[in-house]
């Protein structure tokens, strides 16, 4: 499903991987655990085509990155969900507007994509702020948002970038038993986290099924 | 596709002030160019309607008699740009003014037949489309410089096709500069545009939007600006038109096929400044637009 093989990455002189491999499977959950700047965000971003290696191959989806062109690379991006770090919402659309954009990307019938809308807005607790802007709602309502944005196409993959940093614990499990259902549902799911001890705790916590944890640190990536 | 239709007018309406303003100016400028046809198209009508007059008209003296001004036609005729002359006698000038002024002709005619006071001329057909005003005064004073001619005049036709290659040229100049001050004035409006969607661009650009479906907008809202600003330049235009017919008198109104090539002019300007705006801003976010 996710194959990373011997991949090298810098900016410039920066080197932030070296001779990085790890393999995730399909329908597997995985953590990716790092401190802030070891490089887990440049690391999602090769597993979604926005960075190419300097060296080394990512294998996703069954499809090799490296042979990817700029007219397929799109309709692979559909099959991804990814929840940013910086959640990236389009500051002038409503949440529900924010909502319809992977959703109208790939053609979906108004009345499915209303559908499909309303019951992620229900899900994720937003339906009474589905004309409200981002600015409008919490920090949490938004994580929500982006979290809802990155699986209403219902993608093979899921890709969260340190989606609970900022929430409290409460909600961060509650967060991560969304991505356990989706997991369970079929969906590969990786979350990057800087908290080594966040897995653990999850587990602990809601009595969940272990989870691979894959570690980032100097570049180099351990299991 | 209706999502990517929905989208560009989307585009569009995010920086509505910074469109109207594009649209103000190029409204001003389709202004500008339909002046110029509106001059250069009277201009040529009138010409047209003078086609068959001569561009210069030479009055012999009254001693000169027939012979000698054949024979001067012929000698002045070796000039390169002289088509053809024809000799007007001075009875023959007298016909044409009998005619010319109707019921009083017959009286006039009768009262001249004792001492004819019109006199013989040349009227000297030049190939004035190819001339300059300049050469067109040289033959005229050279044929004046002959002591068989008492004066050289020129027509309004030899004038107005001087001041129609002015007019066509300015016409020609007018469109250069409105289809490339429309273009950059265009590109600029969209690139501001882009720029204040940069965010959602890279965020559709990452969801899996083609490259197709990010241009869109910009060509859309290039189309928008040539087409509309074309057409306000337009009514703007007729409104002055209407305004100050009584004092333009017969002149007529631009004709329906140039003003839908204005408007066709609109739209491509519109479609190259959407791409050239789009590759701009790819150039810009290249990283972002890769990525």
């Amino acid at each position: 499903m996710i194959q990373l093989h011997q991949v090298n990455f810098s900016y410039s002189d920066l080197s932030v991987l070296e001779r990085a491999s790890f393999r995730l499977e399909r329908g597997e959950f995985g953590f990716l655990v790092g401190g802030s700047g070891s490089g887990k965000t440049t690391l999602l971003k090769l597993l979604y085509g926005a960075l190419t290696p300097v060296s080394g191959s990512v294998n996703v989806l069954g499809q090799s990155l490296a042979e990817l062109t700029p007219s397929t690379l799109p309709y692979f991006r559909r099959k991804i969900g990814i929840v940013f770090q910086d959640y990236n919402l389009v500051e002038y659309k409503t949440v529900e507007q924010n909502l319809e954009i992977p959703q109208k990307l790939i053609g979906t019938k108004i009345q499915l994509l209303q559908e499909n809308v309303n019951n992620l807005l229900h899900q994720m607790g937003l339906v009474h702020h589905k004309k409200a802007y981002p600015s409008q709602i919490s920090y949490n309502e938004r994580q929500r948002l982006v979290i809802a944005r990155a699986i209403i196409n219902s993608p093979l993959l899921l890709i969260a970038d340190q989606p609970t940093d900022t929430l409290d614990p409460t909600l961060t499990h509650e967060m991560l038993a969304l991505f356990d259902a989706l997991n369970f549902q079929g969906t590969t799911v990786l979350v990057s986290t800087t908290d080594p001890d966040l897995p653990d705790r999850y587990i602990r916590a809601k009595n969940a099924a272990p989870k691979r944890v894959f570690t980032l640190k100097d570049g180099h990536i351990s299991t | 596709m209706a999502y990517k239709i929905q989208n560009a007018f989307t585009h569009l309406g995010l920086t509505g002030f910074n469109n109207i303003l594009s649209l103000i100016a190029i409204t001003f400028i389709s202004l500008l160019l339909n002046t110029f046809l509106f001059n250069h198209n009277t201009i040529y009508k009138e010409l047209s309607f003078r086609e068959t007059e001569a561009p210069l008209v030479a009055y012999a003296n009254d001693t000169v008699v027939e012979e000698d001004a054949r024979v001067f036609a012929n000698q002045i005729q070796k000039n390169e740009h002289i088509e053809y002359i024809a000799y007007i006698s001075k009875e023959e000038n007298l016909n044409r003014a009998e005619k010319q002024f109707g019921p009083l002709g017959k009286l006039i005619k009768n009262g001249f037949s004792g001492s004819n006071p019109f006199p013989a001329f040349l009227e000297i057909y030049i190939n004035s489309d190819s001339i300059s005003r300049k050469t067109l005064e040289q033959i005229a004073f050279d044929i004046e410089s002959y002591d068989t001619i008492d004066d050289v005049i020129f027509t309004g036709h030899g004038i107005l096709a001087d001041i129609s290659r002015e007019t066509k040229r300015m016409t020609i100049a007018g469109i250069a500069f409105t289809v490339l001050f429309s273009l950059l004035l265009i590109r600029t409006a969209i690139m501001r545009t882009g720029q204040y969607r940069q965010e959602e661009i890279h965020l559709l650009n990452l969801t899996g939007a083609t490259q197709g479906h990010l241009r869109l907008p910009f060509i859309i809202q290039g189309v928008f600006l040539g087409l509309i600003g074309s057409l306000l330049g337009i009514i703007c235009f007729y409104l002055l038109y209407c305004l100050f017919i009584f004092q333009l008198g017969v002149l007529e109104f631009i004709p329906y096929y140039q003003l839908i090539a204005i408007m066709g002019i609109g739209v491509i300007i519109g479609i190259v400044s959407g791409i050239s705006a789009f590759r701009k801003y790819a150039k810009i976010y290249r990283k972002r637009l890769v990525a």
